[in-house]
């Protein structure tokens, strides 16, 4: 937001008058001029910008400016103190809370080891210092007074002058009343200030001086009272009484520099560039700001005159207090803007010129010519009815173009350049060359050469003769003395497009097709070699003093020729810009270029360093956009392009107007920008903040790491979802321009280029270390290649550390591997019991193997040898029919131990209950024959327990063994049979009641003689054996007389446990099971 | 008294000649034909008529509890005895549901055998032991699942009372003798119990069938 101040324009009377009427002119110009006499209009020599509470300002009222070390800036409002980095106030709600429960503060002040001392009216002073905040109040001794100023002398002690005159000093965290005020006159109040010497300078009521040994002494005396002063870069003072200013030293004489036209100066400072500001207390138009610049005050253009407080940063801006105005930064420009079509429909300057008398002409690519009016008296002439009358007119600055009736009679102009002996060269499009000399045109030259074709180029030379180039290719004019000599360039050349001369007085020419000669007298002689191999369109040529010679290309860059060698500096040696329209050294350091793409400028030193090949690339620093002007592209096409003005500036024509550049103006280098970063978010909530105790509020329950000098790493939490870092950069020219690249070291090795964003986000940061780096670049493309760097450490979640990993792995492990093992035993176990299946499965066979052969092999062989006829004896029927029938019972006995057999190893007879079936009906059968009573008991629903062909086979045989005993020895009438159940199987009890065991019938016992009751004492030993063999157990019970018992107890398997056999057995005999 | 028509069905020709020469001579008994196989049995029994049909269990293709099952509903007045030369409780428990009146070991002596179908034809049924065990467990397992059949085909009180003697070992004698009956009184219930056998396990079957067909298309009737 710039003030735009406009000076009223005035029209110049044109009408024809009588003298009288010239003097009413005269003095109703007078009336309406204005007392200030200023060279352009000022607005735009400062670049001011305010921030108001519209732009993110907490207040419209700025009490204080002071600067930080690190860069940033303290705004003290009333509302508080904050922190702003150029772009946003950050506040400081600690110092405020504690320090400035409300009060203004009148007085800011920053000592040498950067505390921020803030003054507050009614006794209370605070000390700002980094994280603490050390408050005074009156309890400790200051007084109930308004502060005045404040100052640090060479002690570090500060020093507080309050309104009703009384002085205190703070040192070493005492307060201490100042007695010493002998020597001090009045009960005034005191300005105090300390220079650069660090001693503190006074003044009170009229008299000046400094304090001495614990003492003051006054070394001056003024009538005036309410003196400022402000601490002089070259040692002293800078002294006002209010209108005028003064400069003093000690043991030195009072000198004066200049007067405030009205008013009375409220503030001096003087800055780092070393310009004098002075705020004058004054409303309307002569009060505000001003600045002391090539020999006297202007006035900047500020939008309130309350000034309150005045501070300068290192990048030369001046910040400006104001109450009600907010903050503003106030700076000259280096760069100015110049357009003359405000005044004339000058469409893009593309010429200009300044004579000796200080009189500028400005062509425009339409062909009007202008001219700069300064504000002065002109006497001219105007013609009345007729008669030549001369008038006198004041003029109010502006530009003015340049038509017939004015006097200018070359209708549409190209180029116009000044002679050093005094005279503007003009050039036309169709009439040929003028010259401005004495206040009137006249035409020169042969008019037909010069006529036919437009003039391009005018450069006048030293030695007077001045020097043509025409559309016409190839050709070169001097006009020397009237005569006008045609130069014949070498063949196949183009238009002259610049000329320049050495300090040996030879003439350069560079054509638009890329040929330099060089004219020595009347020889051209033809140099492109020694440049380039292929010529290549050159648009200027500037000779420096020290002999170089700078060709501008128009696509090939900066080409440097001197002393015969020759380098060209293109794109990648750094350039801004590869097409140079304007090359003017500002006979300092730098050499100023205008492009298409913008004004830059390039140190010398650099431009020879490279050259020789000592650095890579050269350093430019463009210009004009700190001060909010567009990238200008240069005017080209006429000779002369840019050119040096009277007071040093340089003067470059541009599409956009003329841009005036102030050399002196711009800073040596502009420091990179150092990056800060603010604030670190993790998952959302502030972890990490930059001077974290400033900016903690007491409201926030979580202390907050400090990022400002952090040099550890940061431990962050486990499980970081979202990782975000806001940074920012404290500077305070072109803050838009500023961009900004990071890299997260460790997660991804390309640099994120984030443009003019201030917060870099990453999401899902696994565990590790990082570091981040922050690089940004200013308003000028200059890179800050240290930048920050924030290290950090993502700690794991036990489940991401490299041990729980290393465990698990193992542990996974360590399960396959137990699964592995257990299913490997499994199977063998498997293959085990396969193999044991096998094995009783063959052992099975291999009984009922025995048992064919052994029961039914006899049987079978008995049969055959009966069948067969046979014997000594002669045979009888009843022989044959015995024979027969022991055949037939042989036969029977075979079925029957055949079904036997197959009962036992049939699967499908697996059950108890199947046993139970057949147990009774052989029972039945064979108590039938015998004639004793047969009881059965055993239940109709039993339990599905699996028994084995062995167990069958056993126990059948080891009941059927009993039954045998109980029909041979027992002499029973009944057996009874009962099945029961047990926990773990069944038992079968076979009962008699017949006359039960002879007592010697007991295992171990010695053979009884009777052969009968061998076999039995044998029997009860084989059923014994074979209930073991299925793991069971026999017991014999026997009551002489009563009867004998005998109980079986077998142990089962429940029915789905794999028996001892795989499938069914297939006997050779059987037929799928049936029969 | 009319001499007993015979019918002999069975695979085995030395079997059927061997028969057939004890049956053919022997007093009171008429062998009118005798077969190879079931389905010449099918097909030529229900003219033959006879009244005792010799059957034996185990033949190639239908078995002859196949056989005996088609050809009860047929010949309902002839007497079914199976042949079998094991005494395979299960086998002889499907014969005697199937309609089979008895059954005979192959290895009978003739004048046993003689005997025993000269019972069987006068009305005698003889049941062991195991038969009995296995008829009781029938006819109990079908009593716990609630009954399609109407309440008449069950055992009554008396036939249980004798199944349960002989499942426990009692010979048809002492059965007469602990019950008060005669004999032929404990033939005639074992008769009716084999009647019912037959009646329940037709209707298990048709229900069966019908289930299946209710169920999908094929499937073979047990």
């Amino acid at each position: 937001m710039r003030a735009v101040c406009q000076g009223p324009r005035g029209a110049g009377c044109r009408w024809p008058a009588a003298w009288g009427l010239s003097l009413w002119l005269l003095a109703w110009g007078v009336g309406r001029a204005g007392p200030v006499t200023a060279a352009f209009p000022e607005e735009k020599t400062f670049f001011v910008r305010a921030w108001r509470v519209e732009d993110g300002t907490p207040a419209n009222t700025v009490v204080g400016v002071a600067r930080r070390p690190d860069g940033y800036l303290w705004v003290a409002t009333r509302t508080g103190l904050f922190r702003f980095d150029g772009e946003n106030f950050q506040p400081c709600p600690q110092v405020s809370a504690a320090a400035l429960p409300g009060l203004m503060v009148p007085v800011m002040l920053r000592d040498r080891r950067n505390r921020l001392w803030l003054a507050k009216d009614r006794g209370a002073m605070a000390c700002v210092d980094g994280a603490a905040t050390r408050v005074f109040t009156i309890r400790d001794g200051l007084p109930d007074l308004q502060p005045v100023s404040m100052a640090e002398d060479g002690e570090g002690a500060i020093w507080i002058s309050y309104a009703a005159g009384p002085l205190y000093q703070i040192k070493d965290a005492r307060v201490q009343p100042c007695e010493a005020t002998a020597g001090m006159s009045g009960q005034e109040a005191s300005w105090l200030i300390a220079d650069r010497q660090g001693q503190i300078w006074f003044a009170r009521g009229g008299g000046v001086g400094v304090l001495r040994a614990g003492r003051f002494a006054t070394l001056l005396t003024l009538e005036q009272p309410a003196l400022r002063l402000a601490a002089a870069r070259g040692g002293g003072v800078w002294l006002s009484d209010g209108q005028k200013v003064w400069k003093f030293k000690e043991g030195g004489k009072l000198e004066l520099l200049g007067r405030i036209p009205a008013g009375q100066v409220k503030l001096l400072r003087e800055d780092q560039p070393g310009r004098l500001w002075a705020a004058v207390a004054l409303e309307g138009p002569l009060g505000g700001l001003f600045c002391h610049e090539g020999g006297d005050f202007k006035r900047v253009p500020i939008s309130c005159t309350a000034v309150v407080s005045l501070s300068d940063d290192r990048e030369g801006n001046l910040w400006v207090g104001t109450l009600g105005a907010g903050l503003l930064q106030v700076r000259p420009r280096a760069v100015e803007l110049v357009n003359p079509e405000a005044d004339v429909p000058l469409v893009a300057v593309q010429s200009f010129c300044e004579d000796n008398n200080g009189m500028r002409f400005a062509v425009g690519q339409n062909g009007l010519l202008a001219r700069w009016q300064n504000s002065a008296w002109e006497t001219m002439t105007v013609f009345l009815q007729g008669v030549p009358t001369p008038v006198v007119r004041w003029q109010r600055p502006g530009w003015e173009r340049m038509t017939a009736p004015l006097g200018w009679p070359g209708g549409p102009a190209t180029c116009v350049a000044a002679d050093p002996r005094g005279g503007v060269w003009l050039g036309t499009t169709e009439r040929g060359l003028f010259q401005w000399r004495d206040g009137k045109f006249f035409s020169l030259g042969d008019t037909n050469v010069l006529a036919r074709h437009a003039i391009h180029a005018l450069f006048p030379g030293a030695t007077g003769d001045l020097w043509i180039g025409q559309e016409q290719a190839g050709t070169l004019h001097r006009l020397r003395d009237g005569h006008l000599l045609t130069l014949k360039l070498p063949s196949n050349t183009g238009q002259v497009s610049a000329l320049a001369e050495d300090a040996s007085n030879t003439l350069w020419v560079a054509t638009t097709d890329g040929r330099l000669a060089r004219v020595n007298g009347e020889t051209v002689e033809d140099v492109t070699s020694q440049t380039l191999s292929a010529p290549a369109p050159i648009r200027c040529l500037h000779a420096a003093p020290d002999g170089s010679l700078w060709i501008g290309y128009a696509a090939r860059g900066l080409g440097w020729l001197k002393h015969g060698r020759f380098f060209l500096f293109g794109l990648e040696q750094g350039l801004w810009d590869a097409g140079i329209s304007q090359i003017l050294s500002d006979r300092r350091a730098w050499l100023w270029c205008a492009g298409d793409r913008g004004v830059f400028r390039i140190p010398l030193a650099d431009l020879e360093a490279v050259a020789a090949g000592q650095l890579p690339a050269i350093r430019m620093v463009l210009c004009g956009r700190g001060e909010g002007l567009p990238n200008l592209q240069a005017g080209c096409g006429v000779w002369p392009g840019p050119v040096y003005g009277h007071a040093g500036e340089l003067w470059m024509p541009m599409l956009a107007g003329l841009a005036v550049i102030h050399p002196e103006r711009s800073l040596e280098y502009p420091p990179p920008p150092a990056v800060v970063i603010e604030r670190l978010l993790v998952n959302g909530r502030p972890v990490a903040a930059y001077d974290s105790q400033e900016s903690w509020d007491r409201s926030n329950a979580v202390a907050l790491v400090d990022l400002h000098g952090l040099t550890n790493r940061l431990a962050l939490g486990p499980g970081v979802r979202q990782w975000a870092a806001e940074f920012t950069v404290p500077s305070f020219t072109g803050q838009e321009n500023i961009r900004f690249r990071y890299q997260l070291e460790g997660l991804d090795e390309t640099w994120v280029d984030v443009g003019s964003r201030r917060v870099a986000y990453f999401s899902m940061v696994p565990p590790g270390q990082y570091q981040f780096r922050m690089m940004a670049c200013n308003n000028e493309g200059v890179w800050n290649d240290v930048g920050a760097v924030l290290a950090f450490t993502v700690l794991p979640y036990y489940w991401q550390t490299w041990w729980f990993r290393v465990l698990s792995w193992i542990a996974g492990g360590g399960v396959a591997g137990t699964m592995v093992w257990m299913e490997t035993r499994r199977r063998l176990r498997r293959k085990l019991e396969r193999v044991e299946r096998q094995r009783a499965l063959e052992r099975e066979r291999a009984r009922i193997a025995r048992d064919i052969h052994d029961d039914l092999g006899a049987s079978l062989t008995r049969i055959g040898m009966l069948s067969q006829p046979g014997g000594a004896a002669p045979e009888t029927p009843e022989r044959t029919a015995a024979n027969l029938n022991v055949i037939y019972q042989t036969a029977h006995g075979l079925t029957q131990t055949l079904d036997e057999i197959v009962w036992a190893v049939s699967p499908q007879h697996d059950t108890l209950d199947s046993l139970a079936t057949y147990l009774g009906k052989f029972a039945q059968d064979f108590l039938r024959h015998t004639g004793m009573r047969c009881r059965l008991d055993m239940p109709l629903q039993l339990p599905p327990l699996t028994l084995t062909a062995e167990k069958r086979h056993h126990l059948f045989l080891a009941c059927k063994e009993a039954l045998n005993n109980a029909a041979k020895y027992s002499q029973a009438t009944e057996v009874r049979i009962t099945l029961t159940l047990t926990a773990g199987g069944f038992a079968i009890q076979l009962e008699d009641n017949g006359v039960g065991l002879p007592p010697a019938a007991t295992p171990g016992a010695p053979a009884p003689d009777d052969p009968a009751q061998r076999t039995g004492g044998r029997g009860l030993t084989n059923m014994r054996r074979r209930l073991e063999e299925i793991g069971g157990r026999c017991e014999i019970r026997s009551t002489p007389g009563v009867g004998t018992s005998i109980l079986f107890t077998v142990p089962a398997l429940q029915a789905g446990t794999p028996a001892h056999h795989a499938g069914p057995v297939r006997l050779p005999w059987t037929r799928d099971g049936n029969g | 008294m009319d001499d007993i028509t015979l019918a002999i069905v069975d695979d085995d020709a030395a079997m059927r000649s061997i028969l057939t020469d004890w049956l053919q001579p022997a007093e009171g008994f008429r062998c009118l034909s005798d077969f190879g196989s079931v389905e010449e049995a099918l097909l030529r029994l229900p003219e033959v008529k006879p009244a005792v049909v010799l059957m034996d269990i185990n033949m190639p293709g239908l078995s002859g509890i196949e056989c005996v099952r088609q050809l009860k509903p047929l010949l309902p007045a002839t007497q079914f005895v199976m042949l079998t030369v094991y005494e395979d409780a299960d086998h002889i428990f499907q014969a005697l549901m199937a309609g089979a009146s008895g059954y005979l070991l192959k290895q009978t002596p003739r004048e046993e055998l003689l005997t025993a179908i000269r019972e069987v034809h006068a009305g005698g049924s003889p049941m062991t032991s195991n038969i009995a065990r296995k008829v009781v467990q029938y006819f109990q397992q079908l009593q716990a699942r609630p009954s399609q059949t109407p309440a008449a085909e069950d055992l009554s009180p008396r036939e249980r009372e004798v199944l349960g003697l002989l499942a426990r070992g009692y010979m048809y004698k002492e059965i007469a003798d602990s019950l008060g009956l005669s004999v032929p009184t404990i033939n005639t219930y074992i008769r009716r119990v084999y009647d019912k056998l037959q009646v329940k396990s037709r209707s298990q079957a048709v229900a069966r069938y019908v289930v299946q067909r209710k169920d999908s298309a094929p499937s073979r009737p047990r």
